[in-house]
């Protein structure tokens, strides 16, 4: 067939603007869930809680849920609620900013990588595949040990662990598109390579590296919770769902409420940036675009 | 061995429509009526959005196309096919039905080898294994591809864009259908290997006595390889009938000002190339009178309102009332 | 205004290939094959060849996108071969290329109004109205100004074909090089597309290297044509003389392409395992397909000798006249 249609021209849609009109049902509840868990992230950071999660209450310990405590109180008498939302504020922090910075570093090593000379690329896969088999418990264990548990340090365990995965999808998305012809015409305009890579390469390369970061994050906040129920990450009092978990694990006769409430916001997180990952991979998918 | 015998293949006043990208109905076949047969070569010419591939997708009817079929018949020894379930149509295509398609690097598959592939194609064919390959073999051989036995070890990427449309030309051999359908068979190849492609689709007409229907935008191809020539307009076909009447003496503006696109018709040294004016508009209903009425230079008044008659000649038509003086 | 001398590009073969057939000498293909031509200002030369002629390479080579093994090619008075990238990309102002895939040749994420401003923007030259700029861009090659919100993919064929001529000719380049411009278009659109192309070249005096491989539309609307066959110009001269005698049996081929049915349907070679034709290169490299191919023409390689009317031919037995000479 020749290519040429007669064009309507429609309303010209930006190709991202599309795509938000294509995400099935599970995307959309995902799209939910991620906006609840937003919400409580933004809630927990500026201390929006209906009541101080540090409080201790030796009077009313281990209270079943009620209207003034909606998910009881903890072992030190704590309100479960104010600090599971609170612990999604670092949740969400750590996950989102670690997912961010990692997304930008790896997209801009991978696509200087796949775009310049070969030196250059046989050089970055070193590199990178050398960071990429250091385990990561392990590499945890050494970040801490010299940097000592914080939020800052599991944010440094994050990004350093999950820029070489980026890294190397934004390398395969910018070597795929290299020889394209729109890549070859912007050359022959004297186009410079930097300008290829931010105007044409980037663009074009982090739609595929926006939905595994969406899917990341869950694996972020779990690894944030996993560091901090071992004690190496969010230190007590500060209320991180894995501290909540470790003190609902300890404390699980007197109260449930604590396991429930470290377990059940992790398992709808991952749920929701799932779904909203999977819709978006599918609807970005340039198969399924059609003229 | 083929028991079934040659067929007519008998288009009658296909309607078929889609839903546009924006929720309309478009309308892509309007009342076409086409009979090819068998052993007779006969061409579709038109331009982009003329409806010649919704054509070539309406007789395959594959699974997940989207066309709307809401008229007319498709009629194959007394079968409408049209009518057939998917799973009778899966018989039909690869027995009486075959295809080449317009772009041979992605026709055949790229992990097997050609052997295998021409060898894969007979698998309705109730001989032993030895047999088909003594038939692929054959096939290579009756495309013309030196070295045959070499070539069966090859896979795709190793071979030119000349050799691969042999080879599936070679595929329709093996499976001897009642319909041959060409689309665009020449359009992604160069100059002097469309010749040969062309010098085979006409002694695989000698062959095997297929009626084969070959559809194309390069009228020059047409013209050395058809006994009859259709040209589509906006979802018709606005003229048909022998080649050379059509060529010589088009009745259709349309069809003339096409034949004057053509560059080897020109005189040389023509530095200004005669082209027309307009664009193919999408039609969600049906218009009141002739599609071509906005971009025709000979349109009158009757042009917009009525329908234009089609007219028969003994094997001709053309869907214009203008006589063969007022088109000039 | 551009002159290319004894041009040779080869493609070096990688990999796995190289280590199985280090030893053939004939190993590393001359796709540009010592290959001279000429552009003057203001000119159209079409370039004929089918696939794996080198034509694409060559169109290539004169903008940069290929790196050159030897030869020279001087554009404008500076020698391109060797030339200092970044200074290239300065020179690509003054040249501009038209690529075959119309859409494809377009940047997906980018309107088609900022994919025109992309030449000024790269070459730092201040547009005082960018708007104004783009629509009058697209009134030159007969766009509405409305496509300018458009992205590519909603465009049809034509109409990115047209783009891509605006964004060539907006800094008013002296050179185009059109690789297969009218490739995939519908007749009526080839047409106006090639139209087009000479109403710019009125206007401006730009000069066109058009790449193609269909002599038919070639020998109607370029000045001079110069057949190209497996990385060797085997006859050049006035498009029109070319056309109407051809001097070298593979233009005689290409010319008589339909009309010719005493010609023996050819069996075609199989290139052997690793896709490389052997060649060789002390014969003619036609010699092989050639009807009229004698002795000599497996031995020795003929050189270019001018012919009557301008024309370049390189065969030992040039065809003058209707016969072929004795």
């Amino acid at each position: 067939m020749t290519k040429d249609d007669p064009s309507h021209l429609q309303s010209a849609r930006h190709p991202l603007l599309v795509v938000s009109r294509r995400l099935p049902t599970s995307a959309r509840l995902g799209a939910a869930l991620v906006a609840l868990a937003l919400l409580a992230g933004l809630a927990g950071l500026v201390g929006f809680v209906p009541n101080d999660p540090y409080k201790f209450d030796f009077a009313n310990r281990f209270a079943a849920p009620a209207w003034d405590h909606w998910l009881g109180t903890d072992n030190l008498g704590r309100d479960i609620f104010s600090r599971v939302v609170v612990g999604s504020g670092i949740a969400m922090t750590v996950s989102i900013a670690g997912v961010g910075i990692a997304m930008i570093l790896g997209l801009m090593v991978g696509t200087a990588a796949g775009f310049g000379p070969r030196w250059l690329d046989s050089t970055t896969i070193f590199l990178l595949d050398s960071l990429r088999t250091f385990p990561t418990i392990l590499l945890a264990m050494l970040v801490v040990v010299i940097a000592g548990p914080s939020v800052f340090t599991i944010l440094v365990i994050v990004v350093v662990s999950l820029v070489p995965g980026y890294a190397r999808v934004a390398r395969t998305q910018t070597l795929a598109l290299r020889n394209e012809t729109f890549i070859l015409a912007e050359r022959s305009l004297g186009a410079s390579p930097l300008r290829i890579i931010c105007h044409h390469v980037i663009p074009n390369v982090f739609a595929p590296l926006l939905v595994i970061g969406c899917m990341d994050i869950p694996t972020v906040v779990a690894i944030e919770a996993g560091l901090s129920f071992i004690g190496l990450g969010v230190r007590p009092p500060e209320p991180s769902w894995g501290t909540l978990l470790q003190d609902g694990y300890v404390h699980v006769r007197a109260t449930p409420w604590l396991l429930v409430a470290g377990s059940i916001p992790l398992a709808l997180v991952t749920l929701g940036f799932t779904f909203l990952g999977e819709g978006l991979r599918d609807a970005l998918d340039p198969k399924r675009r059609r003229s | 061995m083929k028991e079934q015998q040659p067929a007519n293949i008998d288009i009658r006043n296909l309607q078929v429509s889609y839903v546009g990208d924006d929720g309309r109905k478009l309308l892509a076949l309007r009342d076409v009526s086409l009979t090819i047969a068998s052993g007779e070569i006969v061409g579709v010419a038109g331009e982009s959005g003329c409806g010649k591939s919704t054509l070539v997708s309406t007789l395959l009817r594959l699974p997940g196309d989207p066309a709307n079929i809401f008229g007319g018949q498709v009629v194959m020894r007394g079968i409408d096919i049209l009518q057939l379930s998917q799973s009778e149509m899966r018989e039909l295509r690869g027995r009486d039905l075959a295809m080449v398609f317009q772009d041979p690097f992605t026709a055949l598959n790229p992990v097997l080898t050609i052997g295998q592939q021409l060898v894969d194609v007979q698998h309705r064919m109730s001989i032993p294994r030895v047999a088909r390959r003594a038939a692929a073999l054959d096939a290579l051989q009756r495309v013309r591809i030196a070295d045959a036995s070499r070539v069966m070890k090859l896979r795709p990427h190793q071979m030119s864009g000349g050799m691969l449309q042999r080879v599936c030309i070679a595929m329709a051999l093996l499976v001897r259908p009642a319909l041959l359908i060409a689309d665009e068979p020449t359009t992604a190849l160069d100059a002097l290997v469309e010749t040969e492609i062309i010098d085979l689709l006409q002694t695989f007409r000698a062959d095997t006595g297929s009626a084969i229907l070959v559809v194309s935008h390069q009228i020059d191809v047409l013209e050395a390889l058809c006994d009859r020539l259709a040209i589509m307009y906006a979802g018709q076909i606005i003229e048909c009938g022998e080649l050379r009447t059509i060529i010589d003496t088009p009745r259709h503006p349309y069809t003339r000002m096409l034949l004057d696109c053509d560059p080897a018709r020109l005189a040389a040294g023509a530095r200004r190339l005669p082209s027309i004016p307009g664009q193919v508009s999408r039609l969600y209903a049906e218009p009141a009178g002739c599609a071509f009425v906005e971009r025709c230079p000979r349109a009158v008044d009757q042009c917009a309102n009525q329908v234009p008659p089609i007219q028969l000649d003994t094997s001709r038509f053309a869907r214009c009332h203008l006589t063969p003086g007022e088109s000039r | 205004m551009i002159e290319i001398k004894d041009l040779v590009v080869i493609h070096r073969q990688r990999g796995l290939q190289r280590l199985f057939h280090r030893r053939n000498p004939n190993f590393d293909q001359r796709t540009i094959d010592s290959v001279s031509l000429q552009l003057g200002a203001g000119e159209t030369l079409g370039l004929i060849g089918e696939s794996g002629s080198g034509k694409t390479t060559l169109g290539r080579s004169i903008i940069g996108l290929q790196r050159v093994t030897s030869g020279s090619i001087r554009f404008e008075s500076r020698e391109l071969v060797g030339m200092d990238e970044a200074l290239y990309r300065k020179v690509r102002r003054r040249m501009s290329m038209i690529f075959q895939d119309p859409i494809g040749s377009l940047s997906p994420r980018k309107t088609v109004g900022e994919l025109l401003l992309e030449p000024c923007s790269i070459h730092d030259v201040p547009v005082a109205g960018s708007a104004d700029w783009v629509t009058g861009l697209l009134q030159r090659v007969g766009l509405d100004p409305e496509v300018a919100a458009s992205y590519p993919h909603q465009l049809s064929g034509g109409q990115a074909r047209r783009v891509g001529v605006a964004r060539a000719i907006s800094l008013e380049p002296g050179l185009i090089i059109a690789d297969e411009p009218t490739a995939g278009l519908d007749l009526s659109v080839q047409s106006e597309v090639v139209n087009l192309l000479n109403d710019l070249q009125r206007a401006s005096g730009v000069a066109y290297l058009f790449i193609t491989h269909n002599l038919e539309l070639a020998s109607r609307i370029c000045d001079r044509l110069a057949i190209l066959f497996r990385g060797v110009i085997v006859e050049t001269g006035p498009a029109s003389s070319v056309f109407a005698a051809p001097a070298h049996p593979y233009t005689r081929l290409l010319v008589a392409k339909r009309g010719d049915r005493t010609r023996e349907p050819s069996v075609i070679e199989v290139p052997n395992m690793g896709g490389v034709h052997e060649v060789n290169p002390q014969a003619c490299v036609f010699s092989t397909r050639c009807s009229f191919a004698r002795s000599r023409c497996h031995e020795s390689r003929p050189s270019p000798q001018p012919l009557a009317d301008g024309r370049v031919v390189s065969c030992h037995y040039p065809l003058l006249g209707d016969e072929v000479t004795a």
